[in-house]
This record gives C-alpha cells, sequence and structure tokens, in this order.
C-alpha cells in the first residue's frame, strides 16, 4: 500500500485503513478471470508483421498497424470478447465481425433453440442447419500428433455460471491450421452425475470454420464437446453452475428463538446445508441441515440477550452437480427500548425482539 | 516507489520487449485497479471497456516511452477515455451498481467469500463511487490507481491543489460514513 499510495491519508486517518486495504487489495479470481484474453491479444499484437512496404514512413505505419489487425480479425482466433472489440476497431475498413456476423443469404436458417436429450438445458447455435451429418460420440478420443495443433476447439465464454443462467461456447474447425468452412458439428453435452454424451445441438461453420453456440437454462455441472467428421472430438470444457442460497429471518414460535429458513431453488433436495455463525471475526458452523423436496430447510435459533447480537449465514458446499455457494448475512439482535419515566422511581426497560438483515 | 517501482520497471520494460509473462505481471496488477477504477466512474460495462484501454495499450506499447509511474498514468487516461465513449453510447447505471453492492437484500455474488468475510473490494469500490464525482475520481486515481498528486491533476484537467482538496474532502466524508465503523466493528 505504501507504496502505492507513498504520502497517502490512510496512515493519517486509521479508521480508512480497512477501505483503503479493500480498494488495493490484490485482484480477486473474478477481477483476473480474462488473463487468458489479454495473453492473447498481448501474443497476437507481438506477432503484427513489420516489413518495410515501399511507400512512405508514416503510411506504412499505419498500414502495418491495420494490417496486423486485419489479419487478427480474419483469422478470427481471439477469444470472442477480444475478437469483437478488434471487429470494432476495424469495421470501418469492412472488416466483418465472425462471432456478430449476420448469416448471409445462401445460409441455412438459424436454429432458434434445441432442446437438450438430458436435462432442460436448451442450446441455439448461429450460424447452423438441421442437415448436420449423424453425430459420432466423443467417448472416445483420438489423438493427435505430439506438435499437431488441435484441429476441433471449444472454449466457454465463462466456467462458472449462476443456476438457471447461460454461457456462450465457441467452436473452431481448423484441421493443420486450416479452417473448415461449412461443416457440419455436433455439440454434446454431459451432465454431472450422469453417464455418457448426449446430443445438445449442432451448427456449421462459418466461412471460418467458427461456430457459436449459446446455452440457455442451465441448473447443474456439465462438460461440452463438439465433434466433426473426420477429427477427433475436442477437448471438453466444464461449465460450473453456482446455485444461489438465501437466508431468511422470522419469528419462531416459541418466545426468545428465531427462525432461519434456508432456500436454494437450483440445489437438489438432499443438499446439505451449513449453518455459519460469526465470532472472532470468523465464520464457524454449527449446525447441518438437508434441504427438502421444497428446497428449503429451517434453522431454529435463540435470540441472544439485550445489547447483544449474533450473524449467520448458510452455506451450500459444492456437490457434483453444483458448485459452492453461501447465502448473505442475517443478524439476530435484542432490541431494548428505554422508556424515561421522570415520575417514576427508576427508568423501565422495555425488552422486544429485533431483527436486522445486513446482506 | 523505491525497489518495487524499479521491479516494475524492469517487467515493463520485459513486457515491452515481448515477454508474455511480464505482460501477464503487468496486467494482473493493473487490471483489477483498472477494473475498481472503471466501477467508480460509473461504468455499466467496466469488464468490456477494460479490455478495449488494453486492446490500445498492448497496440501502442511499442510507441510508449516511459517508466512504471508513466505506464499506469497512460493506462488510466486510456482507460478514462474509453469510459467517456461508453458512456455516450451506453446508459450509466450508478444507482444500479450502487444497488448491486449495498442494498441488504442484493447479493450480486454469493460465490465470492470475499463479499461475505469482512470488508469487501465491491463494497469499498461502491462507497467511494457515492462521493461526488471530483472527489470520487480523485479517492479512485490517487488510491485505487497510485497515482500521485500530480498525474491525477495531469488527468482530470486540475490544479494539483484542487485535486488535494477534492480528494481531502472524498477521504473525510467515507471516514464519517457510519458504515465504515459499523463494518469495522463486525470484522474485530
Amino acid at each position: 500500500m505504501s507504496a502505492d499510495f507513498p504520502d497517502g491519508p490512510g496512515t493519517a486517518d486509521p479508521s480508512l485503513d480497512g477501505l483503503l486495504r479493500a480498494l488495493t487489495a490484490d485482484g480477486s479470481a473474478d477481477e483476473l478471470a480474462a488473463r487468458q484474453a489479454a495473453l492473447t491479444l498481448f501474443r497476437r499484437s507481438r506477432r503484427r508483421p513489420r516489413r518495410r512496404p515501399p511507400f512512405p514512413v508514416g503510411a506504412a505505419a499505419a498500414a502495418v498497424l491495420v494490417a496486423g489487425g486485419i489479419a487478427a480479425a480474419y483469422a478470427a482466433v481471439l477469444p470472442a470478447p477480444v475478437q469483437h472489440i478488434a471487429f470494432r476497431m476495424l469495421d470501418g475498413i469492412g472488416v466483418p465481425d465472425a462471432h456478430h456476423r449476420p448469416p448471409s443469404p445462401g445460409a441455412p436458417p438459424v436454429a432458434s433453440s434445441i432442446p437438450s436429450t438430458t436435462s432442460n438445458t436448451a442450446v441455439s447455435a448461429a450460424p447452423t442447419a438441421t442437415a448436420a451429418p449423424a453425430p459420432a460420440c466423443p467417448c472416445h478420443s483420438v489423438t493427435p500428433g505430439p506438435n499437431a495443433p488441435p484441429a476441433l476447439v471449444l472454449a466457454a465464454s465463462r466456467a462458472r455460471i449462476t443456476a438457471g443462467g447461460g454461457d456462450d461456447l465457441s467452436g473452431r474447425l481448423a484441421p493443420g491450421g486450416r479452417a473448415e468452412p461449412g461443416v457440419g458439428v455436433w455439440l454434446f453435452e454431459r451432465v454431472a452425475g450422469r453417464r455418457g454424451w448426449q446430443v445438445a445441438g449442432s451448427a456449421i461453420t462459418d466461412r471460418y470454420g467458427d461456430v457459436r453456440l449459446t446455452i440457455r437454462n442451465l441448473t447443474g455441472n456439465a462438460s461440452f464437446r463438439l465433434t466433426a467428421p473426420g477429427s477427433p472430438p475436442s477437448l471438453p470444457v466444464l461449465i460450473t453452475v453456482i446455485p444461489r442460497v438465501y437466508l431468511d429471518l422470522a419469528a419462531g414460535e416459541a418466545p426468545g428463538a428465531d427462525t432461519l429458513t434456508a432456500t436454494a431453488p437450483f440445489a437438489n433436495a438432499g443438499d446439505v446445508v451449513v449453518l455459519q455463525e460469526r465470532s472472532d471475526g470468523k465464520w464457524h458452523s454449527v449446525r447441518e441441515h438437508k434441504l427438502g423436496r421444497d428446497h428449503l430447510t429451517s434453522f431454529t435459533v435463540k435470540v441472544p440477550g439485550s445489547g447483544g447480537g449474533l450473524e449467520y449465514r448458510v452455506v451450500l458446499p459444492a456437490t457434483i452437480t453444483h458448485g459452492w455457494s453461501a447465502s448473505g448475512r442475517v443478524q439476530v439482535a435484542a432490541l431494548v427500548t428505554r422508556s424515561s419515566r421522570p415520575h417514576s422511581q427508576a427508568g423501565h426497560e422495555l425488552t422486544t425482539t429485533s431483527r436486522r438483515v445486513l446482506r | 516507489m523505491g525497489a518495487e517501482g524499479d521491479e516494475f520497471d524492469d517487467v515493463l520494460a520485459r513486457a515491452r520487449s515481448g515477454d508474455e509473462r511480464a505482460f501477464l505481471q503487468l496486467w494482473e496488477r493493473l487490471h483489477p485497479r483498472l477494473l475498481r477504477y472503471l466501477r467508480v466512474l460509473g461504468c455499466d460495462e467496466a469488464d468490456d471497456v477494460a479490455s478495449e484501454t488494453w486492446l490500445q495499450a498492448v497496440r501502442d506499447l511499442d510507441r510508449f516511452d516511459g517508466g512504471a509511474g508513466d505506464f499506469r498514468c497512460w493506462l488510466f487516461t486510456i482507460g478514462r477515455h474509453r469510459a467517456v465513449d461508453a458512456s455516450r453510447t451506453r446508459i450509466r447505471s450508478r444507482i444500479r451498481l450502487l444497488t448491486a453492492a449495498l442494498a441488504p437484500r442484493a447479493d450480486p455474488n454469493p460465490v465470492e467469500d470475499e463479499v461475505l468475510d469482512g470488508w469487501s473490494t465491491q463494497q469499498a469500490v461502491a462507497l467511494v463511487a457515492r462521493l461526488p464525482r471530483d472527489q470520487a475520481e480523485a479517492v479512485a486515481l490517487r488510491v485505487i490507481a497510485g497515482l500521485d498528486t500530480a498525474a491525477v491533476a495531469g488527468i482530470l484537467g486540475k490544479s494539483p491543489g484542487a485535486v488535494r482538496i477534492a480528494l481531502h474532502r472524498g477521504l473525510r466524508t467515507l471516514a464519517a460514513d457510519p458504515r465504515i465503523a459499523g463494518l469495522q466493528e463486525v470484522d474485530q
């Protein structure tokens, strides 16, 4: 901190230390999620051709810069977000966006949504067709040569998504580094906890060998692979689903006791939910319950005496079908109200139960 | 900056010569700060704007001439320009950011343990974003970006004195915010 903020106010005002630490904390996993995309961007920029062209230096520099960008853009090998930015920067000179390109007049119609046979996941593809050849199961991989680039690759825009959400998958068919347009590819899905790969959708590669598929309503962890005739299947891409878990407080039936109800709509009946209590600045697990068929479970907690308060949260541990999740925190506290009666012998204390949700 | 600054200079030099590891060091060091700064500005799509910022920075890296501090200043200047561009085409949703980060029921990232344990960066960024614009930006560039007063003044087009005043007022407002005291009590 001192290196970044040598004469900063943090030392002058200790009350701000926590805030300043948080603002300058190391990057979280979420903030660093685009690491690979940034590296790809850097690599592409360093491979830009730097030949001396037979025209003036100023124009040459601009031309080299633009040529490098166009090459990268036409190659369509950047990750989708970066690729899209590259195309946006270059669209003034007529470079089409491979990931946001409208279908050509002769292209087959875009399939709106293809339901998966294994879950309630829906997959849409663009561009795609219904005439892709019959798929081969990707359960047995053909290993390419040690130095050969993979002919078929698949990548997800996000590795973790909120349950019920969607994700974009980008695939590319380029055996030997040459893009293969007009080839039918199949997306296979393996839902966590189930055996075997099932067809989730299909698409036809565009002129750059690219396909883009959108998954919707994913409710459990799943792996995805692409297959194409004559090519080994792509490596599997795992998408972890994070079910939200909520904690709500209600007055209990017995005096001095409250009820905390945990709800996780996308978790499974029987999943364990752990109630945690905060003390000494740390969370401590105090009880475990299993979710019922209605995806909720309740914990009864004592209301602490006047002047005190306890914080709770629930944690939904990761299972084979979903990732780890935690609720917001809830505070259970007793509220003391002083009723001032100047004519009585002493002040009377009226105690009521109060609750605060901190989340 | 001292030794850390010298080390950063070396990393920058290696990145400019094409060293991927050095570039990643640079990116990992500055990208989270850039994202936070953009969020303080109320950037609705901070990730996209940050990507565009790095795209320009990487593209022009060969032409950049300066040390670590200059690079940091240059990067955040690009980020500010890209955020302004973005705000012209997208609706700023500062209110939404604050709602997401501070409202009791809204926990946008329940999977992030750090959001729940003690001071979260997201909450801190949201608190800074609540300041008046000039104070928020002065605090963000000074604290989050780690720029010195002169550099902040250059980016904002103000005098160093005006930046100091905005920074002082912003920090004083933050120090008086009851949520800071309350949350620190919870953490203790």
